[in-house]
């Protein structure tokens, strides 16, 4: 495949990251489904969902919550596969490179979102105008903006990049090729370590234990883990009035009659 | 404030609460920094909105406008809000003398604590479930891991979708509130967490190599120092890396970008003098 084919087929995957949330926001912006089909694209599906597996790890502590913008896993991880990909390069080494390409792209993304503040206004005239349409026209014109932008910057790489970076690192020296190699077992512990801050105190930690005795000792797959991890949430808690809530409300509303009075 | 419960006379019906599950999807296709997902929110409820106040111009300007204020929160329970915002503004309609600010008000105080619930739910939970699962696959190299990861995280999310639009309409504002007071809303947050967290045990174990390069003893009975640890506990440097970055990530709030780039450092420095 002519590099330019394989720029415009990278770049719809560039442009895919954002429009995952114009979707449903299914989460398939990330390595673990991007590096895939990076390699198909590249013709090395395997190397893709090795490399898959590799930046998922790196990056699973990434994501974007509240309004905290994470580094953007998606771009990188198609650049970073790419290049692996083509220049034949041990999987570890998409560490190293999707690091920075994450820093960039995401301040990219950064300049766009703070312009949209601006093009708000002109929403904010349609809404005046009585105009539901013209509302949704400035949020198509941006969505897509958003991906044309993300298009542009894996085709631009890939165009430009892939082989003065493939020639650039084959010149890095095997030491550093072999640090880096053996880094792709350390730095998971970064993403792994990132998620859990967001939820782990000291009355909660030891969940965290007994899932690593049951994988390291018992030798338990995932989904083994998160079953014995819903029985005990079940146990532990009494769910009963949530499920009432969630299924039609009949106690609900009639509670929300008496709160009625005094509410506005 | 009656017209919740008894929604006979409702202008908006399934077709339309249907309509308002499709358009969640597209519930972050713009963003700024100033109002987050504000448009794809009026998007979302506007074919409703144009319904209820279509024959008043300035009143649809109005819920336009109150609509386009700041709106942020997780993706799967954006259809709730917009049943539950469409049935408030039923009301408002159906009752002058509401004040139209409560509207937002609601909104949001609700955003902050629920996407608290679903945050931790959707990403802390059920995304790191299908990440362990998915990786797990990937990394043997079989094409079920990025299936498996789509799937285990997609069916909850379109549960979610497609089947809360309705309970946000029928709820009102009563049943959150009732919620709010039960404490249910931590209860949720903290059985969210242990099962986050068991999953994140496994994969600390499963995803993290330290190892150790020293040798010591005479050469025919070489021991390895990396040994004698994983006999005490299995994959112990690696459990103890996890917790030195954790501590460095909470207690000394290290940017991630640093750990990143020292821990590569610090590899590459330890490899090359021949102690990992």
């Amino acid at each position: 495949m002519s590099t330019f084919v394989e720029a415009v087929l990278l770049g719809l995957l560039g442009a895919y990251c954002h429009l995952d949330w114009a979707v449903g926001s299914l989460y398939l912006n990330r390595p673990i489904v991007l590096a895939p089909l990076v390699g198909l694209i590249l013709g090395d599906l395997q190397t893709g969902l090795l490399l898959g597996a590799t930046l998922e790890a790196l990056f699973l502590g990434s994501v974007t919550i509240g309004t905290y913008i994470a580094p953007d896993a998606g771009i990188s991880s198609i650049l970073a596969s790419a290049f692996v990909i083509s220049s034949g390069l041990d999987t570890e080494a998409a560490l190293l490179l999707a690091v920075p390409i994450a820093v960039l792209a995401t301040s990219l993304q950064n300049v766009l979102w703070a312009l949209f503040s601006f093009t708000s206004k002109i929403a904010d005239n349609y809404a005046k105008k009585a105009n539901e349409k013209g509302i949704y026209m400035v949020m198509w014109f941006e969505g897509f903006l958003n991906a044309f932008l993300k298009f542009l910057m894996v085709f631009l790489a890939w165009i430009f990049g892939s082989n003065s970076v493939v020639a650039i690192i084959e010149k890095i020296p095997d030491v550093i090729l072999n640090g880096m190699a053996t880094a792709g077992g350390v730095l998971p512990a970064i993403g792994l370590a990132m998620l859990a801050s967001t939820m782990m105190n000291k009355k909660n930690w030891i969940y965290l234990l007994l899932g690593y005795i049951g994988a390291a000792y018992l030798k338990l797959p995932t989904i083994a883990l998160a079953l014995i991890g819903l029985i005990i949430v079940l146990v532990k808690f009494d769910f009963g009035d949530f499920k009432q809530m969630l299924s039609g409300t009949s106690g609900a509303s009639e509670a929300g009659k008496e709160i009625d009075d005094n509410e506005f | 404030m009656s017209s919740n419960s008894d929604n006979s006379k409702g202008i908006i019906t399934k077709k339309d609460l249907r309509q308002i599950s499709w358009r969640t999807l597209q519930g972050a296709t713009s963003v700024n920094y100033e109002r987050f997902t504000h448009k794809p929110f009026v998007w979302e409820i506007g074919p409703a909105l144009k319904k209820i106040w279509g024959d008043d111009p300035q009143a649809f300007s109005a819920a336009l406008q109150r609509h386009l204020s700041f709106f942020l929160c997780t993706p799967q329970i954006k259809s709730w809000f917009g049943g539950l915002m469409v049935a408030l503004e039923e009301e408002l309609k159906n009752n002058p003398d509401m004040d139209p600010s409560s509207i937002n008000a609601i909104k949001t105080s609700l955003m902050g604590p629920l996407s608290g619930v679903f945050d931790s739910l959707f990403l802390n939970c059920i995304r790191i479930v299908a990440c362990g699962v998915g990786i797990s696959f990937a990394a043997q190299g079989s094409i079920l891991g990025p299936i498996l990861y789509a799937l285990i995280y997609n069916i909850p999310a379109f549960i979610m979708y497609f089947g809360t639009a309705s309970i946000g309409y029928k709820m009102g504002t009563a049943a959150v509130t009732n919620l709010q007071e039960s404490g249910l809303i931590n209860k949720v947050l903290e059985a969210a967490s242990i099962l986050g967290l068991i999953v994140i045990g496994g994969m600390v174990s499963g995803n993290i190599s330290v190892n150790l390069a020293l040798t010591f003893g005479p050469e025919e009975a070489l021991t390895s120092l990396n040994d004698i640890l994983n006999g005490i506990f299995p994959g112990l440097l690696g459990f103890g890396t996890f917790f030195l970055f954790y501590w460095l990530l909470k207690k000394k709030k290290v940017n991630t970008l640093w750990l990143v780039f020292g821990a590569l450092a610090a590899t590459i420095i330890l490899v090359a003098l021949g102690i990992m």
